[in-house]
């Protein structure tokens, strides 16, 4: 990941260079994200499209006291997703269905769904990411894609801030068992 | 002996804290240090960073989209030429010159530098021909840049004088002792006519200093007391000093006037 404050900085500058490198660092997450909030590609792309604009006329706006770069990136853009859903006349629908799932520390094993999703998909990490449950899966994405706090999702949740620690870290520690030494590779 | 830190489960832990929104505030800005300072921190860091990207972001972004946005930019520029607020001229290559090589830190700063940069104010002067960077206290820094025989200093975060002292700026030469610019403030820009043994000297300009000096200044014409700010001059544009016709002693003021 490139130094986002620096390219930040140039764009504010009007570096279309920097802008453009800026987006090519950026654009994967940016898409996962209003894809995620839209669900639906032509109305995702839209609205893509108007955070990267914002994004180039506020760059200067950013202040690296209230955080990093990514965070105020990700910021504008689920934003700007948020605005478009509301122009549409939608509301936010974003799943926390998953969430709701209750932990059940003796549910570790795969069932038999799981063990033929798991050998008919290709790669470590597809098999990996694969095999988490539901809930451990949701709650990663809404941390690392959509940027929330462990905090917000207690709050947005209802869940207990220990419990959404706890289903994360085990994520991981599924994730790091499962990818072995793929992870250190 | 194996330090705490030194322990891949240990920086395996933290860096999926840090990607998972596990840390508070305070432990992310630790965790950031600590990357800055350990290579296989950062390793981490970026191992664990490609596995989420891959298991979680799912696909690319279509490429109309920066298409899109391009041709949106292009449009705008087109019709709005003549109001948009794009950076001037000079201050552009005078802040990449300046930013060019720079760490985190530095960019962090150069950010500030753009807010400052960018807020209304008089029309730009003549073309800087060199630029510093200088650290202070606290994160704090200023900005200096010299055109022809006028010196601006811009403050970033501005710092509250010691009772009973005056801050002093150095030019600091590549060969010689410091030659004094002036007393300054350090409070948002201020504009100083250099001297004309520092104006004699500029070519030969490696770096800045700001010293904390009793009240008025320096008693023997050298740095008395601590340094507080220094930084490397690090842009400049062919030189040239103008043809002394300057008056001895300290400038100041006035310059956007």
């Amino acid at each position: 990941m490139p130094d986002l404050e620096k390219l930040l900085a140039y764009t504010a500058l009007a570096d279309q260079q920097a802008f453009a490198a800026l987006y090519q660092a950026t654009q994967r997450r940016a898409w996962a994200i209003c894809l995620r909030l839209l669900r639906d590609p032509s109305a995702a792309e839209d609205a893509m499209q108007d955070a990267y604009v914002k994004l180039w006329h506020q760059a200067a706006s950013y202040r690296p006291a209230q955080g990093t770069a990514e965070a105020w990136l990700n910021t504008v853009v689920r934003n700007t997703c948020l605005d478009k859903l509301r122009a549409l006349g939608r509301e936010p629908v974003e799943s926390m269905d998953a969430m709701d799932t209750p932990l059940d520390p003796a549910d570790a094993a795969p069932g038999p769904e799981q063990l033929l999703e798991r050998s008919m998909s290709h790669g470590t990490l597809e098999r990996c990411f694969g095999a988490l449950k539901p809930q451990q899966r949701e709650l990663l994405t809404q941390t690392y894609v959509m940027g929330h706090s462990h905090r917000e999702l207690a709050s947005r949740s209802g869940m207990a801030l220990g419990t959404i620690k706890t289903v994360i870290r085990r994520a991981v520690i599924a994730l790091r068992e499962c990818l072995g030494e793929g992870v250190a590779s | 002996m194996m330090k705490r830190y030194d322990h891949p489960e240990l920086i395996e832990r933290l860096t999926a804290d840090y990607l998972t929104g596990g840390m508070n505030p305070a432990a992310r800005r630790r965790f950031e240090t600590l990357m800055q300072d350990r290579p296989a921190v950062l390793l981490a860091m970026q191992r664990w960073r490609r596995k989420l990207d891959d298991g979680l972001l799912g696909e690319d972004a279509p490429a109309g989209v920066w298409t899109a946005v391009q041709q949106r930019l292009a449009g705008a520029a087109s019709t709005a030429a003549a109001s948009a607020p794009a950076p001037r001229g000079w201050a552009k290559r005078t802040w990449q010159g300046l930013a060019l090589g720079m760490g985190v830190l530095a960019a962090s700063l150069l950010m500030s530098l753009v807010a400052v940069l960018q807020e209304p104010g008089p029309p730009p002067p003549a073309a800087a021909q060199m630029a510093a960077l200088l650290q202070g206290p606290d994160g704090h820094a200023a900005v200096i840049t010299v055109h022809q025989d006028r010196l601006v200093l811009t403050a970033v975060g501005a710092v509250a004088v010691p009772s009973g002292k005056s801050y002093e700026l150095w030019m600091l030469p590549e060969h010689g002792k410091p030659q004094a610019v002036g007393v300054v403030h350090l409070r948002t820009a201020e504009t100083l006519r250099l001297p004309v043994p520092a104006l004699e000297a500029l070519t030969q300009a490696k770096g800045f200093a700001i010293s904390v000096e009793p009240a008025g200044g320096s008693p023997t014409g050298q740095p008395t007391g601590p340094i507080t700010y220094q930084g490397k001059v690090v842009a400049m544009s062919n030189y040239q000093p103008p043809q002394p016709q300057i008056l001895r002693g300290q400038g100041g003021g006035g310059f956007y006037e």
